[in-house]
């Protein structure tokens, strides 16, 4: 864990959708914590639970979801929070940024509208001020013309000039925890460098909290302090980012590290993780990875692994064989 | 699957709502199209007939004379008279202020609850949106004159009880469309980023939800007034709403009747009068709806 003061702390969260065939597991067991002006990532592939885990922490599950465990912000507890109060800290206390700009801003409305509009609401500004403090916020988001910006409608604006003011948005209360979903998944690979830089220059000037959620680990390397990795509703690795790109311990971390492409690597060397992940209606028993591990024994299929810590400060891995996979033929490739 | 329909819809409404936001490109396009052309010229001539009326009839439209019944067109009375003497262009001059307000009216109203009820049923969900659709399934089921008609037979006579019953029955096409687009926009990204920025609910119906569907419901709107203003003088003509001597088309449709051998003028103005409005409000429906939405040309 950090060494900084907790400002978001999430235990024992699980979160469980109902459907016609069953019950979904979508977080199982969630237990992490991030450190004020920490900045987070929280990485796996489609159907992991880190959506559900945001989305949680957010308050934005719909009601039929059932969820338990405790979420607490700057120490205050979320989980059981009425309707209104949940209101008040959303935008206020915790800003989101989702991932898909062309539809996240309200067609409907100018751009300053949909900025002034938390402004007035949680801040409680005047109109005059209200409008003075978005044109700050697009300017500092980097909105090329904020005055006239300001007036435009979102079909006007490009994804990228989009999700600048959809991070104007999640800003403009200057929230503790900032959320981003996939904050670059709909861009193009220039603006999406673009847009993190713009959230990694943010966070350090204003001190803020962040936690990215991604499926790509490389959008993590500049961005994060740390990184959480989860799969099938459990985090099975956490540490300090060059902790998890150059000592992982599990094979799923590994595996990942492997599938991720880069320039200096042939792509022969690209490897996809072999079958698919478990539904989140069927759990496998043992290890949630198990069905797809290279390296499963017969503990695996049994136990649940515990999240130990490594040798690195920080480091937490949930694996049996942590430690125990050197020379193994998968992470060869992917330590490099 | 669910960001690619995602995309779907915003490829599908962002013409909409670009056309909504932006009035001066409405405007250009709504004059560039033939039939919103031609349905705006004649809803703008019924409107001024409907405001202007006492000073644009000719004659006082329920003075008799009783000396000159059945007259055909003259200069003094230029579509003639009807069986009382009363001059015939006046009658449907007057007409149109009662037949037409009326059916605003009764749209405004159905309108109104139809938009909330669909608003509240949609955003509610579950049991009240399951008890609020099947009262609709059944209103829908029945054949909306004949429950408009046994409505306003238990209210009795009178304009008043006419409008009431058609309310009553017609407000269901709304809260059935505005339901159903409720649904498909209250699970759009920007409303759930309007949730997450504190919003409540009455907010981001008002805010974020209703402006989006604005579209469709404006071209039902003007089509539900043409259907209003036929059945408004349905109900008349079978004897409900106005009794004499008020003007209305309907009711002037049923006065005809008992002449039609021998003056049938009588029932061809009133006929034409109602044909040609309800078509205007027809026409600049289709218009609107080709201008607000090319995916359904």
């Amino acid at each position: 864990m950090s060494d900084r003061p907790a400002l978001l702390e999430v235990r024992d969260l699980r979160v469980t959708f109902p459907t016609r065939a069953g019950d979904v597991h979508a977080v199982s067991d969630v237990t992490f914590s991030v450190g004020r002006g920490e900045r987070v990532g929280l990485v796996g592939e489609s159907g992991s639970g880190k959506t559900a885990t945001a989305l949680a922490i957010s308050g934005l599950l719909p009601q039929s979801v059932s969820m338990s465990g405790s979420i607490r912000l700057t120490g205050r507890e979320l989980t059981g929070l009425g309707r209104r109060d949940r209101r008040k800290l959303c935008g206020a206390h915790v800003g989101m940024i989702f991932q898909n700009p062309q539809s996240s801003l309200n067609p409907a409305m100018t751009v300053g509208r949909q900025i002034v509009e938390p402004l007035r609401l949680h801040l409680g500004l005047s109109r005059v001020s209200a409008r003075t403090r978005a044109l700050e916020l697009l300017d500092e988001v980097g909105m090329p013309a904020p005055a006239r910006s300001f007036d435009e409608y979102p079909h006007r604006f490009s994804g990228g000039m989009r999700q600048r003011a959809m991070i104007a948005m999640a800003l403009s209360c200057r929230p503790e925890l900032i959320i981003a979903d996939e904050p670059t998944t709909a861009l193009d690979v220039t603006i999406q460098a673009q847009i993190l830089e713009l959230l990694a220059r943010l966070c350090a000037e204003h001190d803020s909290t962040l936690l990215v959620i991604t499926h790509d680990l490389g959008v993590l390397a500049g961005l994060a302090d740390r990184i959480l990795v989860m799969y099938s509703g459990r985090i099975l690795e956490e540490g300090p980012v060059d902790c998890i790109y150059h000592r992982a311990l599990n094979p799923y971390t590994l595996a990942l590290l492997a599938a991720v492409s880069r320039i200096d690597r042939p792509l022969e060397k690209l490897r996809p993780i072999p079958g698919d992940p478990p539904s989140g209606l069927q759990m496998p028993s043992g290890c949630v990875f198990h069905t797809r591990c290279p390296h499963v024994t017969g503990i695996c299929r049994t136990e649940v692994p515990a999240l130990l810590p490594g040798a690195d400060p920080g480091h937490r891995c949930a694996c049996h064989l942590a430690g125990h996979l050197d020379g193994l033929p998968l992470d060869a490739g992917a330590r490099r | 699957m669910a960001e690619k329909s995602a995309l779907t819809a915003e490829a599908q409404r962002l013409p909409l709502a670009a056309a909504l936001v932006e009035r001066n490109a409405l405007r250009r396009r709504l004059v560039a199209d033939p039939t919103a052309l031609a349905g705006l010229f004649i809803v703008a001539m019924v409107v001024v007939v409907t405001v202007a009326a006492p000073l644009l009839a000719p004659h006082d439209p329920n003075a008799q004379d009783v000396l000159n019944q059945f007259r055909p067109p003259s200069a003094h009375h230029l579509l003639g008279t009807d069986e009382f003497g009363r001059d015939e262009l006046s009658r449907i001059i007057a007409g149109t202020r009662i037949s037409v307000l009326t059916s605003l009216a009764v749209g405004a109203a159905i309108l109104a609850i139809g938009v909330l009820v669909g608003t509240v049923s949609g955003l509610a969900g579950g049991l009240l949106d399951g008890t609020i659709m099947r009262v609709v399934d059944v209103l829908l089921a029945f054949p909306s004159l004949l429950l408009a008609l046994a409505v306003a037979g238990t209210l009795g006579p009178g304009l008043f009880h006419l409008a009431l019953a058609m309310t009553a029955v017609w407000w269901v096409d709304y809260a059935r469309l505005v339901r159903g687009l409720v649904l498909g926009v209250k699970e759009q990204q920007y409303v759930e980023s309007a949730r997450a920025l504190g919003m409540s609910g009455r907010r981001l119906a008002l805010r974020h939800i209703l402006p989006n569907i604005a579209p469709p419901v404006i071209v039902l709107a003007t089509l539900q007034t043409a259907r209003l203003l036929l059945a408004l003088a349905a109900l008349s003509f079978l004897g409900l709403g106005v009794g004499p001597p008020t003007a209305e088309w309907g009711a002037m449709l049923n006065d005809g009747k008992n002449f039609l051998d021998t003056a049938p003028q009588l029932m061809l103005y009133p006929g034409l009068a109602i044909t040609i409005t309800a078509l205007g409000f027809n026409l600049l429906g289709e218009g609107l709806r080709d201008v607000l939405d090319p995916g359904l040309r």
